[in-house]
């Protein structure tokens, strides 16, 4: 029994250091967010796109990589506030640093260009 | 000594749960997972059969994170959203008329992740109230529309007042103010965390590949398999 109840403690340990020891640097990128989903405005449209900012420059600068999407969303947010050369500038990030979302962001970069006409 | 026995009594429960629990294999659960070699996962609209309107966008708020960092390639969720309701999709329940594949078609995806909200609700009783999340997941290769991974969780947390000395009035007024500021979101995380631990990780997990005999210690509900394979 000794056995087993030290074992859940190792379990746990480990399982504790899995949620500090992180792949990416995600920043506060969870609870900026939810605040935007939950009530879309001017203010935490801003905020969420600053956290994302802040996480690229992040990701760039430290020892932990960009999480996949992020430059993507940033870029979809500039292209909502239509600046779409940045927009198509973090389009590219994205498919440089994760290959296996090509399809994926060129789909999307189709549909900006369609929509500028 | 009350405190001896409840801590007695803890050991033997967790003795329990360990032995019942400790055969059971991811490579056991999930083997198409390590078959398929999946990269990619695209997040469709969640199917929301609870009566509060904002839990679907709300609870995929909260899964970019777990599934990145389990070392996939995960679509932008916002944007897979917006994409989904310029074509009129909404609701998940609209996805499951569209064949898997299509989502390799459309946008390069290895497997699709449906997400059921089963519950998003606060209760209240005299004294005490509860707020419950459940969800369902359920992981979908595009490549042979066959299911890869699948689970389904609950949690529930109490949000009445514990303080003893507190009034009967007072504990119904605390009650009342915790359950609504109690958000739904971090039980979501929760959940998360728990479920998550038992998909086989991805390319960008060190552990990629070699997780197979990590022992799955969540089993989905209803789930028959558990008891074939703790008597083996």
């Amino acid at each position: 029994m000794r056995k087993t109840y030290l074992s859940v403690l190792l379990a746990s340990a480990l399982l504790s250091g899995c949620t500090s020891n992180t792949i990416y640097y995600w920043g506060n990128y969870e609870n900026t967010l939810y605040r935007y989903t939950k009530q879309p405005g001017a203010d935490t449209f801003e905020r969420h796109k600053r956290e994302l900012e802040r996480i690229i420059a992040n990701g760039q600068n430290g020892e932990k990589p960009v999480p996949p999407g992020i430059y993507f969303e940033l870029g979809m947010m500039e292209a909502n506030s239509n600046n779409l050369e940045r927009a198509v500038s973090l389009f590219r990030q994205e498919k440089q640093a994760y290959p296996e979302s090509t399809q994926f962001v060129d789909k999307a970069i189709l549909m900006l260009e369609r929509k500028r006409g | 000594m009350k405190l001896f026995v409840s801590m007695v009594l803890l050991m033997l429960l967790v003795g329990c749960q360990a032995t019942t629990v400790e055969p059971v294999t991811k490579q056991h659960m999930y083997p198409r997972m390590y078959e398929e070699n999946v990269k990619t996962i695209l997040v469709v609209p969640a199917s929301n059969r609870t009566t509060a309107a904002d839990a679907a966008s709300l609870y995929a708020t909260t899964l970019a994170r777990p599934l990145a960092e389990a070392g996939y390639y995960v679509y932008s969720i916002p944007y897979t959203k917006a994409f989904f309701a310029s074509e009129g999709i909404i609701d998940g329940e609209q996805t499951k008329s569209i064949p898997a594949s299509q989502f390799n078609t459309l946008f390069g995806a290895d497997s699709v992740l449906y997400v059921s909200i089963r519950d998003w609700d606060t209760s209240y009783y005299v004294v005490g109230g509860e707020v419950e999340v459940g969800v369902e997941l359920r992981l979908v290769s595009t490549r042979t529309g066959i299911q890869l991974w699948h689970h389904r969780h609950e949690i529930s947390k109490s949000t009445g007042s514990d303080d003893e000395d507190d009034g009967l009035l007072a504990k119904i007024i605390s009650t009342a103010i915790t359950t609504a500021q109690t958000d739904y979101v971090p039980i979501a995380r929760d959940i998360n965390v728990q479920v998550m631990d038992t998909l086989p990780v991805g390319q960008y997990h060190e552990n990629n590949g070699k997780d197979q005999e990590h022992a799955v210690s969540l089993f989905p509900k209803g789930s028959k398999r558990l008891r074939d394979i703790g008597e083996k």
